[in-house]
């Protein structure tokens, strides 16, 4: 387990470092998610709509588009100095490698959700946001581990030339595309606008996403690392 | 086998000349005029098998771009690729058929009806299955990452699929009638599934044989180059 | 030669890149307690015949086979270093990933003059200074087999013989190190064999 466990933090720990080295474009991911929330919501008259329903469509939104950016870089440190070629030479490595980068873009999926839900409880004026946290914070967490699993894997594919940087949003989406729809439709609503109850058949379709992506990204990942 | 290869190059399209002529006849004479649609409802044999063709085009990629993962054999991938870029017109061809029997019935071009939108999505799926492989065109990653991305959108079919029903409620009850179709009918059915197929299986192995040729010129000038 | 000496044996590997062929059903034997270099002309496949030996890279038909050899280390020209992480940063991110003790890290410090660049960025530095922060990282690894591409080019004289006794240490251990080279008249005298890679064939 140990064969695990120490490259895996050690890997975590070196992947931390590089993230606060370069705080610079945590920043602006978030940032350019709130830009976008920002507009959508300038955009939109609720009139005399409860406000509540659109919040989740409007974090998952705010998080998808600065998330796909992040996950575009999720190899960039490696990239320079060919760094994962020289990890190979490691026996065993796949796994750790490929999990804690998949850990990282999850917890940097849900700390941006997080921090969307702070702006549209701010822009949409929601009474009750702590209700509102213990409602919705399972479809969010596993439509962030989803959307992680095949970023993670396709930033494999595109890294190394920026050319390519336009190709990962194009594959990525459609094949997100029933976690996208499936976040958005767990909720279910009452008449006043309440989040009333998550749809257990939703969450089960997140839940299969997500183990099926993560388990195939699990075997497929070391065949993207020996083409490169 | 190159003999071979060329009888059937052809002999090939004269049995789907046949066969088509066939089915048309069947589609346009043969079978009765659907008492509530008229005539409009003939595409529905075209519509139907063009998306078991899709099917099986996107089967044959899904399972020839896991042989080529375990393998790596090139041939393997020029199955996978044929598979997907042949899936990819039939998808096309249901996708542009459906509309039409759509605007007259429904009185709508496009609407978010479940299979549609699977449909569509599909289509987006192998369309961005297409580009990988141009951007990595004469690029040795270039079939890994394709096959990669086939296996994972073939996967992602049924969950599009389960998705779109839940999200779509009952479909619309416009194909319900076809278990009390009349015989005639079936039978047309039947025979526009079998000659698609035909068809689909020939546009694959055309499609197949030029993967295999343009491989092959390209070991030639890499060879040629390099004395 | 002593048999508990760690060997590799190559056989009839072939490997191409793209459609073109690099190696040619090509016959290796490498044992260790030896220097070999490696020399052949630019796009000869010298680095892909590092990388096919050390496992990077599949070939595609043929074998490499292992006897007393657990594990490589490479040295390249892209130097595997973090651009943004300090040169201690990298190695002992290194360390702890190879699992080996801080004494040799601080040989390797020592022996590479590492002790000025120990807090500057990778990004920072001069090709040399970045050659030795990848050779005291390649040299970080415990392996049997050390294949070294290129060491030479951006060394000063200095850093060149700590290189050459570091080399001759690992050497007396009974390992094998493999370098391929243009510039053979700076390590007169260091090889024991010497290959010449052409056309896809080793020639002594």
């Amino acid at each position: 387990m140990s064969l695990f466990w120490r490259p895996f933090m050690l890997l975590l720990k070196k992947d931390l470092l590089l993230l606060k080295r370069r705080s610079a474009s945590v920043v602006s991911v978030i940032f350019f998610s709130l830009l976008i929330i920002i507009i959508f919501q300038i955009g939109i008259d609720l009139g005399e709509m409860s406000p509540i329903p659109f919040a989740a469509p409007f974090i998952w939104l705010g998080s998808l588009f600065g998330g796909m950016l992040r996950m575009s870089r999720t190899f960039e440190s490696e990239t320079r100095g060919h760094v994962l070629e020289g990890y190979r030479l490691t026996k065993g490595i796949v796994l750790p490698l490929y999990l804690s980068k998949l850990v990282l873009n999850v917890f940097f999926m849900v700390l941006l959700q997080f921090l969307m839900f702070v702006v549209v409880v701010a822009l949409f004026n929601i009474q009750s946001p702590l209700f509102y946290l213990k409602m919705a914070w399972l479809p969010f967490v596993l439509g962030a581990m989803g959307f992680s699993a095949v970023g993670t894997t396709f930033s494999g594919m595109v890294l190394g030339d920026s050319s390519k940087d336009l190709l990962l949003p194009v594959i990525a989406y459609p094949i997100l595309s029933p976690l996208l729809i499936g976040v958005i439709k767990s909720f279910e609503y009452a008449a006043s606008g309440d989040v009333l109850s998550l749809n257990p058949a939703w969450i089960s379709l997140l839940i299969a996403f997500d183990l099926i992506y993560i388990s195939v990204s699990i075997l497929v990942f070391n065949i993207l690392l020996e083409s490169q | 086998m190159k003999k071979i290869s060329s009888k059937f190059f052809l002999i090939m399209p004269l049995v789907v000349a046949l066969l088509l002529t066939i089915a048309f006849y069947m589609i346009f004479i043969f079978a009765p005029e659907e008492s509530t649609q008229g005539a409009v409802q003939r595409i529905f044999y075209f519509h139907v098998s063009c998306a078991f063709a899709m099917y099986c085009g996107f089967g044959l990629a899904g399972i020839y771009s896991v042989l080529f993962l375990l393998k790596r054999q090139p041939h393997f991938d020029h199955y996978s690729h044929a598979g997907a870029s042949v899936g990819f017109l039939f998808c096309s061809m249901v996708l542009a058929s459906g509309p039409i029997w759509a605007k007259p019935i429904w009185g709508t071009w496009w609407t978010w009806d479940p299979r549609l939108t699977t449909t569509l999505l599909i289509w987006l799926i192998f369309f961005a299955c297409l580009l990988l492989r141009r951007f990595f065109e004469r690029d040795p990653r270039g079939p890994v990452y394709a096959a990669v991305l086939t296996l994972f959108g073939v996967l992602d079919i049924p969950l599009i699929a389960l998705s779109v029903k839940l999200w779509r409620g009952v479909h619309p009850a416009v194909l319900g009638k076809k278990s009390n179709m009349p015989l005639e009918m079936k039978l047309t059915l039947l025979a526009t599934n079998v000659t698609v197929l035909v068809l689909f299986f020939a546009i694959f192995w055309i499609r197949v044989r030029l993967l295999k040729l343009e491989h092959k010129s390209e070991m030639l000038r890499f060879e040629h180059q390099e004395n | 030669m002593s048999p508990d000496f760690p060997r590799l044996e190559a056989k009839k590997v072939t490997q191409s890149y793209g459609y073109r062929c690099i190696l040619n059903e090509l016959d290796l034997v490498l044992h260790g307690g030896e220097v070999t270099a490696l020399m052949g002309s630019n796009g000869a496949g010298k680095t892909t015949l590092m990388k096919v030996l050390c496992g990077l890279i599949k070939p595609r038909s043929g074998e490499v086979a292992l006897f007393q050899a657990e594990s490589f280390s490479l040295f390249t020209q892209e130097g595997y270093l973090f651009d943004d992480l300090t040169v201690e940063e990298n190695l002992n991110f290194y360390r702890q990933f190879f699992n080996v003790s801080e004494e040799s890290l601080e040989e390797m410090k020592e022996s590479f003059a590492l002790e000025n660049l120990w807090n500057m960025p990778i990004r920072h530095l001069s090709l040399g200074q970045k050659t030795r922060t990848a050779l005291a990282r390649t040299f970080l690894m415990p392996a049997s087999f050390y294949f070294l591409d290129e060491p030479f080019g951006a060394l000063d004289q200095v850093s060149h013989e700590n290189l050459l006794k570091v080399i001759k240490h690992l050497r007396q251990e009974g390992r094998h190190i493999l370098i391929a080279t243009h510039l053979m008249e700076r390590a007169q005298g260091l090889f024991n064999r010497i290959l010449y890679l052409e056309k896809g064939k080793i020639r002594e």
